[in-house]
């Protein structure tokens, strides 16, 4: 039971990983580009962050960035939402330092477990 | 003579030589510089007696101050004032110096006069003003009365020559009374002596050259060569340069010669010019030759101590650097040579940091930095450098601040070791632990591997004796049955312990974190430990409160692979009394620590034994395993476990009394009921109205176990249905359906040619299939807890272990099959709703809508395209989350074709890709 911030511009995607988290029983908070991102999580202090790459604003590697740059929030768990083919995102972000990461299209549950997965590991 | 009367003759005849050496002095003193007025212009003779006491104890005064009051008397008697005056002469001349000397010792406390500025300035004050006054008030007025000359004026010549003749000639005597003139001489080279003698010879020369001519005042050119002679020689370059020039200056002077006749004045005038012309010439160059010498001895310290130091740094093994604020190397040691094959000369000037390679670089500044900042922290830092032997090496440096006395950092010392050595062995001891690593994982795998191959027979072994058990068998026929099905299952115990130890080896024990129901749980231990408890007569009782926490967020299963093992233990090694298991929260907390207690009244446990029976393979004695069996794992197993839940599990024993075993897990309390199963709810048979039994459809290809299943189900009351891969499952599964006799749960095996069960549930599910629908239940011979959360992840709702048993079995039918309209599970939300796949329906119509605008007019701007291709991008993101992934795929093709292609094949090309989006849509 996390709470959990969302960061996608396409609200689809955002609607279905929020049902599917929400129906394990994590709280979602959702946004859609990367400065309200990152005034979320600053603000709310998230358990878990889930940030699309490529948002307006800011992108996810680069709040990702931010983040890891933050002694407060250097330790919170972050996944990466990823293009199918974007084999060079993957590796930058578990470079910033990202906890694990789905890649578009997702499965629903296999999102679920990963954040299963990722917070187990962390606590 | 004897001994006693020798040794008194030589001591008479030193007495006698010491008189007639006084005398000597004194006469040729008063002979020479003869004035009227019967006073010396220049008395020596009292400076001779004065440098002898001061060299001299004072018990040995009487032997100075008789022989050379004798001889002041007599040289007095001959050559001065004559006989009447020469006893009191000779008194006020001992006195005087005995009156100097005990004076400076006492204000200074030691009789080295000329050996410090301090000393001199008290030595003029003491011998060359009071002294020569006080005594001269007595002996001017004997001089005077017995001349006739005026006593002031006999005072004031007293008193002047006197003095100055102390001041002279005190230090050239004590020098050589203490040895020092003929040390020096005997120390000092050949072309000191001759430098020592040039420049005394030039003080003599230059004298007799200014007071041979009495046309030039040229009274200052002396105190060149006499300082020359100071700095050169020192003390005794200063007192005899004075001497010398005091005789030369003082002869030619009284003879009529010299720059002192230049002034207007009368001979007395004349001379007392040149009494003050001497002392202070004396007095310029003392002080100077005492200065230098302290410095001298300082030097000669500070030397030493830098000699010391330098020792000490240029053997080190260690290299030392002494490195300026921005890192350049003022000092490197010799010791660089072996530590990286620099000369230090070569280092010197270069900057430290330089040599750090790249990639340490940043460290080696920051520690640089921080040792700056931190004078009083000596930091440590490893790093690699380029050398001149080996190339790159490991280094290790402590460095440190250096400050000046006001605390100001000036540099940092650095001492440098080669750690390459120690540093290869590091990487080899972590390539070897990388190496064991990987042989314990290999291990573990093997294992695993193992416990399937032997898990699949054991599968048939274990399910037939069971359902031969179930079935018609004589009283001999069942004994043996049940032996081999004990055998069995002690086989299995057997392979699970292994397991176990061998996954908590590599790591890879899990513990899992789950809703479940503990008071049952405890139950249904003791329940499973009762009948065996039963046939050994033995007493088994629970202790459980009532208010103990119910529903609880654990690891369950481990928990009752703990409990298990501790009441088996307690049942085994107890041949009467009882089994008790006592259980309480300790605390109302949330996590609550609880705390269960497996009490026996067993053989017990010596308290030597105690903390090794925790180890592995290892039991109470070895009697112990040919008598009860067991490997030896359990309790290791179930003590890792508890650690690996956050727990303890601790022990009390005493042999023939019994054994206490105490295990405390932390559990979080859920104020949540567990939807009851409906196994629990409702016992006995199964249901007994054959068209009702619910349909079970067995996805199985291992023949035996197919055979197995069926036969298990067939006992249960249940219908079933056979299928060998996933393929073949879906077809039933939907010929099920079409035929209105749908299947109410499907028992799925992992592993299966064509399609396994993984993926045939996921299949299931993505079709929309519910679990409340379809339960599906997951066989699988693999102990890895893994391959449940694979299962569970692929839609399953729970997993049974193989060799399945009758029991588990119906449990688990039970617990999932829809009855008496209780959900099986709380129906997850539904994650694509009816909205949701409106809105991807309509995004995807879009999305179409503009690649046709584009396709159909032919002609596109770069605008338009990138419209399209964002479009594209969006669809192909969620295309497969509504199953159209062949749809999503050639979104992702047309997206990065758009970006891609060639621009003469883009148009033809995209038109080619709408045909396939269009169909695929």
């Amino acid at each position: 039971m996390a709470y959990i911030i969302l960061a996608d511009d396409d609200e689809l995607v955002t609607e279905i990983a929020s049902a599917a988290l929400r129906g394990a029983g994590h709280v979602v908070g959702v946004v859609h580009n990367g400065g309200d991102a990152w005034k979320a999580i600053v603000a709310k202090r998230p358990d878990l962050v889930i940030l699309d790459c490529n948002m307006p604003e800011a992108s996810g590697l680069l709040v990702l960035r931010e983040m890891r740059n933050r002694m407060d929030l250097a330790n919170t768990p972050v996944m990466i939402l990823t293009g199918r083919r974007s084999e060079s995102d993957v590796t930058l972000a578990m470079y910033e330092g990202a906890n694990d990461y789905v890649k578009k299209p997702f499965d629903a549950d296999e999102l679920v477990f990963r954040v299963e997965d990722v917070l187990n590991k962390h606590r | 003579m004897d001994r006693a009367s020798l040794s008194v003759a030589v001591r008479l005849s030193r007495l006698a030589c010491l008189a007639l050496a006084y005398f000597a002095l004194a006469g040729s003193t008063l002979l020479l510089t003869r004035f009227d007025g019967g006073v010396a212009f220049l008395w020596i003779a009292t400076s001779f007696l004065i440098a002898l006491l001061s060299v001299s104890p004072k018990a040995e005064w009487a032997s100075v101050l008789v022989p050379c009051g004798i001889g002041a008397a007599i040289a007095s008697a001959t050559f001065g004032l004559g006989p009447v005056a020469a006893g009191p002469m000779a008194i006020v001349g001992m006195v005087e110096a005995a009156l100097t000397v005990l004076i400076l010792r006492r204000w200074l406390g030691h009789a080295n006069y000329f050996e410090s500025v301090e000393g001199i300035a008290a030595f003029a004050v003491v011998a060359g003003g009071l002294i020569p006054v006080a005594t001269g008030i007595p002996g001017a007025a004997i001089a005077a009365s017995l001349t006739g000359a005026d006593y002031g004026m006999s005072l004031l010549r007293w008193a002047t020559a006197h003095g100055l003749g102390t001041i002279i000639f005190t230090p050239i005597f004590v020098l050589v009374l203490r040895g020092e003139l003929r040390a020096s001489w005997a120390t000092a080279g050949t072309a000191r002596k001759a430098e020592g003698m040039a420049l005394l010879t030039l003080v003599g020369v230059t004298a007799f050259f200014v007071f041979y001519q009495t046309h030039m005042p040229l009274l200052f050119l002396p105190m060149l060569p006499m300082m020359a002679a100071t700095v050169r020689i020192g003390r005794m370059g200063a007192a005899g340069a004075s001497v010398l020039l005091t005789i030369v200056g003082g002869v030619l002077t009284l003879r009529g010669h010299g720059p002192v006749y230049l002034i207007h004045t009368d001979d007395g005038g004349r001379l007392q010019f040149f009494q003050f012309y001497i002392a202070t010439a004396t007095m310029l160059v003392l002080p100077v030759a005492a200065l230098l010498k302290n410095r001298k001895e300082l030097m000669a310290r500070l030397i030493q101590q830098e000699a010391r130091y330098r020792l000490l740094a240029d053997h080190a093994s260690d290299a030392i650097l002494n490195l300026a604020i921005d890192g350049t190397i003022l000092y490197a040691s010799p010791s660089v040579r072996e530590v990286g094959g620099f000369e230090p000369e070569e280092l010197i000037g270069r900057n430290a940091q330089d040599m750090v390679i790249e990639e340490d670089r940043q460290r080696a500044i920051e520690i640089h930095r921080r040792a700056l900042a931190e004078p009083s922290r000596a930091l440590t830092l490893e790093y690699r450098a380029q050398t001149n032997l080996d190339g790159i090496c490991w280094f290790e440096a402590r460095t440190r601040a250096i400050t000046d006395d006001g605390g100001h950092v000036t540099g940092v010392v650095m001492a440098i070791r080669d750690v390459s050595e120690r540093k290869e062995l590091e990487f080899a001891l972590g390539k070897a632990r990388h190496r064991a690593e990987a042989a314990v994982a290999a291990k573990s795998a093997f294992l695993a591997n193992m416990s399937h191959e032997i898990r699949t027979p054991m599968n048939g072994v274990i399910g037939f004796t069971e359902i031969l058990l179930a079935g018609r068998l004589t009283g001999e026929q069942r004994r043996q049955v049940k032996l081999i099905a004990d055998s069995g299952q002690a086989m299995m115990r057997l392979l699970n312990d292994i397991l176990d130890i061998s996954k908590v080896e590599a790591g890879q024990m899990k513990v899992h974190s789950e809703l479940f129901d503990l008071p049952h749980a405890l139950r249904a231990c003791l329940k499973l430990i009762t009948p065996v408890a039963a046939q050994k007569g033995l007493e088994v009782v629970l202790e459980m409160p009532l208010d103990l926490p119910r529903t609880v967020l654990g690891d369950g299963l481990r928990l009752r692979q703990i409990v298990l093992n501790l009441l088996g233990n307690a049942v085994k090694f107890t041949q009467g009394g009882g089994v008790t298991l006592r259980v309480r929260a300790m605390g109302k907390t949330d996590p609550v620590t609880v705390m269960i207690e497996v009490k026996d009244t067993g053989i017990g446990i010596p308290s030597d034994r105690q903390a090794a029976i925790f180890e592995q393979f290892v039991q109470a004695d070895t009697s112990v395993a040919p008598r009860y069996g067991g490997t030896g794992l359990g309790l290791s197993i179930s003590l890792k476990l508890a650690q690996l839940m956050g727990g303890d599990l601790q022990l009390q024993s005493e042999v023939g009394k019994g054994t206490s075993f105490f295990l405390t897990l932390p559990f979080a309390v859920s104020d949540k009921a567990l939807p009851k199963s409906s196994a629990e709810k409702q016992a006995g048979p199964a249901r007994s109205d054959a068209a009702d039994r619910p349909r079970v459809l067995v996805a199985e290809d291992h023949d035996v176990n197919q055979l197995l299943m069926g036969a298990m189900l067939k006992q249960l009351g249940y219908r079933y249905g056979f299928v060998q891969n996933g393929v073949e499952a879906l077809a039933e599964l939907a010929r099920g359906t079409e035929t209105g006799d749908p299947y109410a749960i499907v028992l799925m095996d992992m592993q299966m040619p064509e399609m396994d069960g993984i993926e045939a549930a996921n299949r299931i599910r993505w079709g929309g299939t519910t679990p409340e629908d379809l339960p599906i239940l997951c066989l699988t011979a693999n102990a890895y807890a893994d391959d449940a959360a694979a299962c569970m992840k692929a839609g399953m709702q729970a997993h049974l272990p193989k060799p399945v048993k009758l029991a588990d079995l119906d449990a688990a039918l039970r617990r999932w099959l829809p009855s008496d309209g209780i959900a099986v599970r709380p129906p997850p939300a539904p994650v694509l709703s009816p909205e949701l796949r409106e809105r991807y329906q309509l995004r995807k119509a879009e999305a179409l809508d503009k690649l046709e605008h584009v396709v159909r007019t032919g002609a596109f701007s770069e605008a338009e395209l990138e419209e399209v291709r964002i479009a594209m991008h969006k669809l192909a993101g969620t295309a497969g989350m509504f199953g159209e992934a062949e749809l999503g795929n050639l979104a992702i093709d047309l997206e990065d074709g758009i970006r891609d292609w060639p621009e003469d094949e883009r148009k033809a090309r995209i038109a080619e890709s709408y045909q396939a989006i269009k169909k695929a849509g």
